[in-house]
């Protein structure tokens, strides 16, 4: 019994350390989009983040000649997280093109939002997307050091 | 019980190792320019701030695709008018202003005036070689008519609770089409920071 308070106990103690901050989502029962799904191929080197920002969808379409993509980031965790990101561009010879900006996603426990980038070049054929975790936190995990929000 | 000296031994090796090999903050570095390490302040824009701004906002306006091309399938012509700065902070408006231009230019669907502008022209040069080739070939314009102007605000916004500050900046553009003269097309790209000391990283 004193095993199963102390287990209890360091639960609660982990939870509140970590912040708990989960959402609940409603959106129509029916399918109402298409979206046209793209395979893709996952190189996995950290499976923490893999759990905070899981890609859940990957789509394609075009703006005009433009290749624009999103993809849905689903944080399985019970816990807030900042990710960054960056889409890179390539041409049809494999050519880097332009220059990739990183953003932050912030993705509540639980949450799945989108994240997506136009190609600012027509001849941008394919992309590669880099997750990482953010070097800053939420506030309660950063010590107040600054948290960056954007969109 | 033997297998512990290793599993110490190990372990020292991977801290030293550490996962990464980031130098210290306090030695001079280069760091990746469009990377996460850069110094963050909350009551300043840095340099990532404009970065991020003009991306979002270019990345705004080609998914809208109001852009139109001319008839003979040749880019619009894009001009910059007014933008103003309305935070506490002195820059130039080309660190967002020229971030937009050159993604603009990578489309394919908008080339801008460097010799017709407010005030002072991108290129005094080429709009000297450009008046003075209109006035050899007895021409009444050297100057091209813009289609479309990109006018624009920086706002701030600064609060604070206890000891932890917030600043927003949002940074608003326009695009005006101007044989309609009309705005096609607006946005606003807000970055909000939040925090008691600056750090690295967003």
């Amino acid at each position: 019994m004193n095993k199963f308070i102390s287990l209890f106990c360091a639960g609660a103690l982990a939870l509140t350390v970590v912040g708990c901050a989960t959402v609940n989502t409603i959106e129509p029962a029916d399918q109402r989009t298409h979206p046209n799904l793209v395979p893709d191929k996952r190189i996995i080197t950290n499976s923490h983040l893999n759990s905070i920002a899981y890609a859940s969808q990957v789509t394609e379409s075009k703006i005009g000649d433009l290749l624009h993509v999103q993809v849905m980031l689903q944080n399985m965790t019970v816990a807030a997280r900042n990710v960054d990101y960056r889409f890179q561009w390539y041409d049809g010879a494999g050519m880097a093109v332009g220059t990739p900006v990183e953003h932050t996603a912030f993705l509540e426990g639980g949450q799945t939002i989108p994240i997506g980038e136009t190609a600012t070049s027509p001849q941008a054929v394919t992309w590669q997307l880099t997750l990482a975790e953010s070097v800053a936190q939420s506030p309660d995990l950063n010590n107040g050091a600054p948290v960056r929000s954007g969109r | 019980m033997k297998k512990l000296p290793t599993l110490f031994v190990s372990l020292g090796l991977f801290t030293l190792a550490g996962c990464g090999s980031t130098p210290s903050p306090s030695s001079a570095h280069y760091i990746d320019p469009n990377g996460q390490r850069g110094i963050v302040n909350v009551g300043k824009i840095n340099y990532q701030d404009f970065d991020s701004a003009a991306h979002n906002l270019v990345q705004s306006l080609i998914n809208t695709n109001v852009i139109r091309t001319k008839a003979d399938g040749k880019p619009a012509l894009l001009s910059i008018s007014r933008i103003i700065n309305e935070t506490d902070q002195q820059f130039d408006t080309d660190s967002l202003v020229s971030n937009i231009r050159i993604q603009l230019l990578q489309t394919g669907k908008i080339q801008t005036i460097t010799t017709f502008g407010l005030g002072d022209v991108q290129d005094p040069l080429a709009k000297q070689v450009a008046d003075k080739n209109a006035f050899v070939a007895n021409s009444s314009s050297a100057t091209p008519v813009p289609d479309y102007t990109l006018t624009g605000k920086i706002l701030m916004d600064k609060t604070s609770a206890g000891d932890v500050k917030q600043s927003a900046y949002t940074f608003y553009m326009t695009l005006t089409d101007v044989s309609t003269g009309t705005g096609v097309w607006e946005d606003k790209a807000p970055i909000v920071k939040q925090g008691t000391q600056s750090s690295i990283g967003f």
